[in-house]
């Protein structure tokens, strides 16, 4: 009795379902409902912002093919200021009566990136990159993500500047 | 003889556990969905996460068990003009670390607003006039008279004593 033809082929078996469950719990899980736009958006930049926010749309057109663009005439707007909070970027979305988003602001705060980071300017990008992606129904990854998305809370803001594989596939899976 | 009966058991084991995986699957999709739905706010930051260390001897300027006596939206001023911010008042009632000249407090937010009459653990930055809060995981709110910790270095469920002493072990050990 060779029982070993019958244990390859159901281990094989095995093994892609779990992946595939797995993998499905995980696209799902990272979802954000207050999204704007999965393939393209403009947004308004304010003086202080337009170099950096224009970096991070680049992030996002080289590594995700998402069209951000800069429009003076958009109602989403990009702005850097110094703020007493912690936080180093705020996505804020609006909402219409039946809970779709019509435009969003995002807002960098130059005061917590200088007072954490010595190159504040590779960590902004990293967080307007970070808060465009909620603007692709991507969620915030608090623990146990580190450097693996640019939407982990862990991530060295200084080096990771741009969507990780993992954000890809995310993004991905929401289009499809 | 054996091997259509092997083959037929090792088969339905299969078709059963993945129906069962499957409908898990499903179940835990829509939780996580309507957790989303229920618990997400609208607005998300991007907050650093520190470990004890930095908090304990860099970033927090006060460590303290608070009750939410008020909150009130915050005037608006040219910075924050559409910031919805709160200033809520807090009554200090036993501090871990720092100081506390005052037996009330007022904590600027402009996110995840505390709620007024709840029980917080706070860490705490002092930047001019108000307290802020230092880092993802430096608002804890009291549930059946503990605190859950997910700061890195002081993990754990406490009470206000445990809490205090883990605390105080820390710092002498640094």
């Amino acid at each position: 009795m060779n029982l070993k033809r019958f244990f390859k082929p159901l281990t094989i078996m095995l093994v892609t379902g779990t992946i595939f469950i797995f993998s499905s719990i995980n696209a799902f899980g990272h979802w954000y409902q207050y999204g704007y736009n999965l393939y393209s958006f403009t947004y308004s930049p304010d003086s202080g912002s337009d170099y950096w926010a224009g970096q991070a749309a680049k992030n996002w057109r080289d590594k995700a093919g998402t069209t951000i663009t800069k429009s003076t005439y958009s109602n989403n707007t990009v702005s850097l200021a110094n703020y007493n909070y912690s936080w180093y970027g705020l996505y804020t979305p609006y909402t219409n009566s039946s809970g779709g988003v019509y435009k969003f602001s995002i807002k960098a705060n130059t005061y917590a990136l200088q007072d954490d980071y010595t190159n504040w300017d590779k960590a902004l990008i990293s967080t307007l990159t970070h808060e465009f992606g909620h603007a692709q129904y991507l969620n915030d990854l608090e623990s146990g993500w580190g450097n693996l998305s640019i939407m982990s809370y862990e991530r060295n803001r200084e080096t990771i500047l741009t969507p990780q594989a993992h954000d890809i596939n995310d993004l991905n899976n929401y289009r499809n | 003889m054996l091997k259509p009966i092997i083959y037929t058991v090792l088969s339905a084991l299969f078709i059963i556990g993945t129906v069962v995986a499957v409908n898990m699957t499903k179940e835990s999709d829509n939780s996580d969905m309507s957790d989303i739905q229920k618990f997400s706010p609208e607005i998300h930051a991007d907050w650093p996460v520190y470990n004890a260390e930095k908090i304990l001897n860099d970033k927090a300027d006060l460590i303290a068990f608070v009750t939410v006596k008020d909150i009130k939206d915050k005037e608006k001023t040219e910075i924050d003009d559409d910031l919805n911010a709160t200033i809520a008042t807090l009554t200090v009632d036993n501090v871990v670390l720092g100081d506390s000249y005052s037996k009330e407090i007022k904590l600027d937010q402009a996110i995840d607003p505390v709620v007024k009459g709840d029980k917080y653990l706070l860490f705490l930055a002092k930047r001019g006039d108000y307290y802020y809060i230092v880092d993802k995981n430096s608002k804890v709110k009291e549930v059946n008279g503990k605190y859950q910790i997910e700061i890195k270095g002081l993990e754990g469920n406490y009470l206000q004593t445990e809490f205090s002493n883990k605390v105080k072990d820390s710092i002498s050990k640094n």
